[in-house]
């Protein structure tokens, strides 16, 4: 037969047709079909034949259900469902152990799936997401290779007209570019908003949902402007319509006015771009026209490329073709996808090495841990049941049970267990959610969605598959002859089986212990460590509006505050924004000694705000003259420089002569996962920030008093303070949000370990009741029982330390590599971990053991 | 226990309620005696839709017609098989004696109610 009607069809219609009528009517099916096909094609015919198979699917067709299959189906699953039921009220403590540990694995695993969904769904929502690449820049400086974002002004429009595979590009100069916040005006109501510059296509390469206005024109010519409907509703209120409005910037650099051009909605949460409004780029290079050229780097590029380019190869195209452009350019360009730069956004020498990818990786395998430690204990606690269950086995096999309903048995008893379990540990995620929301710095909710369902579905059989297979396989393999003989004692396998379990479940909880010290150490070590400069009751701000002009006026006002201690202009944060350069010359450099800089524009007292510790020389004073001719070092430069008393040397920076005037010991200007870099200091002539050191004690008042006085020198705009400290510790935030979700996950894995050891140390006492009952009679001390009841699982805790520590050694090593300021891996922290283990452990048996060791033996051997 | 009485009820409500002929039944009944010895699914499809005119699907007639076999109006025996239909013997369907005289007991109670009206027989 040539023509084949839809086979998946057709199976349907064999399967569900009752086999006395199956026959003539499937012939009558094909013979239709042929004719059909013959009449109008194979398409019409192939839906007609579905349109029939479908309407023939009725109760008159279908075939009955099989009585006594049916009913034996149906029964057997009552009645198992029935004994799971009973064997949970019997064993009441493993029932609870189960339940407990079941459920918190679960809500473990939820969590983590609902955080791993969010944290993949970053950047995912632009129609273009597959196609939306951005070029990265590559520095090539003598001690390696830095990644940046920034590449020059010109390459996006460039591309798009050269390459033929760049459907479009847009030139993007994110958010704090500027340096400060923007103040944006409508009719003298002021607003600070985060500004972004993007060129004309913006609109196009990312999808942000836009109310009004036209993706392609939006930002066509120079003035105009997109605002956020949040900027909008506040600055114009519902009520008016903000498309053609005139909004104006006065600032040092930008001092024009905008024509609204569209509203976008607010970037979502998922989104790593997040601004209030577009400008146009052409704005930003009008008035900072030196970005115009390919040697400087400010705006990011992203590229859509067209379906048929292959990226890899683009990528390796692209990489010298700013040297096209400028002769002799030394750095590199290279491609990389824009939705995986939020996960994969570390660089080691110009490659990408990862990023929050890690984490994303550590804590799903934590999660599985956890609920594998929970599994375990299902398995333990069945199998150490067994003996009580024998009987049970024996007489079900000896009545012609079969082993394949014999673990259907317990398997349902598993799938129960587990269905109890999903409910519970349900309730648990939305309840913790909130929590967990705050200690992982998102806003996840909960869509319930046929992917949440089908995946809570997923993760519940696994499990329920996972933890009841082994003893359902185990269970179900006993020869009844032995167990009416009462031959069956527990084989040495199944010991080694069950202790083998329990040693991997306190390695597992052993390693996160040591881990958790080792990491909360490591934050607190960063948070705490001496940086150079003392960043308690230190508060920052923006210094702008007339701020800028009269500042100096403002700053002696601050002053003659007795709260406060001291107060400099700034120009930048020491929380990781700062320039380099490499254009310093000095006496004795070679001619290929090559040094990178961070360059620091400080204002008068700035460094003593900041206490940065003097090595030699002065600071700067506003009491001399021709300051901004001097210049200071970092003991690093001097080193670097390689001078030798340095005082009164003069350098050349940029081609004009510096005196330095002092050195300042080391002090942390960049995150601490970099080591501190040569840097120099120089008078700034306006700095974008003010810092204020201010007396501890009562520092609200002092804070009143400021914004007092700032309002009388800046009047119409807030007063938006922060203090440097928590700033400087939200550097951290994600080594932060490790160590606390890392404590949450090891609190919970040592819990759930220790919930399965009680069982099983409940169970081998209840067993051995008789036994330790005539121990007892015959002299035994409570001591001695003790010991005896102990010693077992405390051998087996002592394996799983010895496994784990190594292993958390080589794990800790690794993570801490990451830091370039690190705390020493002492011995102690493994000490603590095993010692902490094994007193966990020793107390959850205590409750036990005491119990058993204490009781009255007659009341053990009164029975018999 | 209580499957089987609730199954058997579903079971004997559907069939035994209707005992007489319905519209769609009676037509099938009557191809069925119209095409004699060559009455099977296809057949009887075609010979309705050719004198009802209207299309009808092929489930429909498979229904009705072992309904009527339930019903007792109706017997069937396995047939031949063609090529186009593989080893799928064909059903064949005759009309019983019971058939027949359900048929024409229909017809006689619609020929006598046709002389009961008034417009078409004016001098009654």
């Amino acid at each position: 037969m040539k023509n084949r009607p839809p086979k998946l069809f057709l199976k349907f219609f064999q399967w569900f047709c009752h086999p006395g009528l199956q026959k003539p009517i499937e012939g009558d099916l094909m013979e239709l079909y042929e004719e059909r096909i013959k009449d109008g094609g194979k398409k019409k015919a192939d839906l007609k034949f579905i349109r029939d198979v479908l309407l023939l699917f009725r109760p008159s067709i279908i075939k009955p259900a099989d009585g006594t299959y049916r009913i034996n189906n149906y029964g057997m699953l009552k009645h198992n469902v029935k004994l799971a039921f009973r064997s949970f009220k019997r064993f009441k403590t493993s029932f609870t152990i189960n339940l407990i540990g079941l459920s918190t694995g679960l809500a473990s695993v939820f969590l983590i799936y609902l955080w791993i969904t969010d944290e993949l769904s970053v950047d995912k929502f632009h129609m273009h997401e597959k196609y939306i690449y951005q070029v990265m820049h590559n520095i090539h400086m003598p001690d390696g290779i830095m990644t940046i974002e920034p590449t020059p002004a010109l390459l996006g429009q460039s591309l798009e007209d050269e390459i033929s595979e760049v459907e479009m590009a847009a030139s993007v100069l994110p958010v704090g570019s500027y340096g400060s916040d923007r103040i944006i005006q409508y009719e003298g109501k002021k607003l600070k908003v985060l500004d972004q510059y993007a060129s004309e296509r913006f609109f196009q390469v990312f999808s942000f949902e836009l109310l009004r206005g036209d993706r392609a024109t939006v930002l066509a010519a120079e003035e105009n402007v997109a605002i956020s409907d949040e900027i909008a509703e506040r600055l114009f209120g519902s009520e008016i319509d903000p498309v053609g409005k005139i909004i104006e910037v006065t600032s040092e650099d930008i001092n024009q006015s905008f024509k609204i051009t569209g509203v976008f909605k607010k970037p979502p949460l998922n989104s790593t771009q997040n601004f209030d409004i577009v400008f146009t780029l052409e704005t930003f290079l009008k008035h900072h026209s030196h970005i115009r050229e390919w040697g400087n780097s400010d705006p990011g590029t992203y590229l859509v490329l067209n379906e048929k380019a292959d990226p890899t190869e683009l990528s390796e195209r692209l990489r010298d073709y700013v040297s096209t452009k400028l002769t002799g350019y030394r750095h590199k360009l290279f491609l990389q996808k824009y939705s995986d730069r939020y996960l994969n956004g570390s660089y080691e020498n110009g490659v990408v090495v990862g990023g929050r990818i890690q984490y994303v990786q550590i804590f799903s395998i934590v999660a599985t841990l956890v609920l594998l430690i929970a599994c375990i204990n299902f398995m333990n606690l069945s199998t150490a049941r067994a003996s009580r269950r024998l009987k049970e086995i024996g007489v079900k096999k000896a009545m012609g049970a079969k082993r394949a309903s014999l673990m259907a048995q317990h398997l349902t008893e598993a799938f129960l267990m587990t269905f109890i379990a999903i409910g519970l540990a349900v309730m648990i995620s939305v309840l913790v959610l909130p929590y967990f929301n705050t200690l992982t710095g998102k806003a996840i909710q909960v869509d319930i969605t046929w992917d949440l369902l089908r995946s809570v579905a997923v993760i519940g059989a696994l499990t329920a598959v996972l933890a009841g297979s082994y003893p359902a396989l185990y269970l179900s393999g006993f020869d009844p002859i032995k167990i009416f003989k009462g031959k069956i004692t527990g084989s040495i396998g199944e010991l080694w089986a069950r202790r083998g379990l329990v040693i991997f479940q306190f390695c597992i909880s052993i390693l996160l212990v040591s881990s958790i010290l080792i990491i909360s150490s490591q934050v607190d070590f960063i948070q705490n460590k001496n940086l150079g400069f003392k960043k308690d009751h230190v508060i920052y701000f923006n210094s702008d509006g007339e701020l800028k002009k009269t500042s100096e006026v403002f700053l002696e006002a601050l002053k003659n505050e007795s709260a406060v201690i001291n107060a400099g202009m700034f120009g930048h944060d020491l929380l990781g924004g700062m320039g380099t350069t490499s254009g310093i010359d000095w006496e004795g450099k070679g001619p290929d000694e090559f040094i990178q800089f961070g360059n620091l524009e400080v204002g008068f007292d700035l460094i003593e705000t900041f206490g940065f510790e003097l090595a030699a020389g002065r600071t700067f004073s506003s009491e001399r003259s021709n300051e901004n001719t001097k210049i200071l070092f970092n003991e690093k430069a001097i080193e670097a420089m390689g001078l030798e008393d340095p005082i009164g040397k003069i350098v050349s920076l940029w081609g004009r002569e510096r005196e330095i005037i002092g050195v300042v010991k080391n002090f942390h200007f960049e995150s601490l996962h970099k080591e501190i870099r040569p840097c120099f200091l120089q008078l700034g002539s306006g700095g974008s920030s003010i810092v204020v050191r201010i007396a501890g004690g009562d520092e609200l008042r002092t804070i009143e008093r400021i914004n007092e006085i700032y309002r009388e020198h800046n009047p119409g705009l807030s007063f938006d303070f922060k203090f440097f400290d928590q700033e400087y510790d939200a550097l951290y935030q994600s080594e932060q949000q490790i160590a606390d979700l890392s404590k949450a996950f090891g609190v919970i894995a040592i819990l759930v370990s220790c919930l399965g050891l009680f069982g099983l140390v409940a169970f081998t006492s209840e067993k051995r009741q008789k036994e330790i009952g005539i121990r007892k009679v015959l002299g035994s001390s409570e001591y001695n029982l003790i010991l005896l009841l102990t010693s077992d699982f405390s051998k087996m805790i002592g394996a799983a330390i010895i496994i784990s520590l190594p292993l958390s050694y080589i794990l800790m090593r690794h993570w801490l590599d990451s830091f370039a300021y690190r705390i020493p891996l002492d011995i102690w922290f493994f000490v603590i971990a095993g010692t902490f283990s094994m007193l966990v452990a020793w107390t959850t048996m205590s409750f036990q053991t005491l119990k058993t060791a204490k009781a009255n033996p007659v009341k053990a051997l009164k029975y018999e | 226990m209580y499957q089987i009485i609730s199954y058997n009820f579903v079971y004997y409500t559907l069939y035994m309620k209707n005992k007489g002929l319905g519209e769609f039944e009676e037509l099938v009944l009557l191809a069925v005696c119209i095409l004699e010895d060559a009455a099977y699914g296809i057949s009887v499809k075609k010979e309705v839709e050719k004198h009802s005119g209207r299309s009808i699907l092929l489930g429909a007639v498979h229904i009705t017609l072992y309904r009527l076999q339930d019903k007792g109006f109706l017997k069937s025996e396995l047939g031949g098989n063609t090529e186009k239909r593989g080893d799928r013997r064909k059903r064949l369907f005759s009309i019983t004696d019971t058939g027949m005289q359900q048929l024409k007991a229909a017809q006689e109670v619609r020929q006598k109610m046709w002389q009961f009206i008034p417009q078409l027989n004016p001098e009654v």
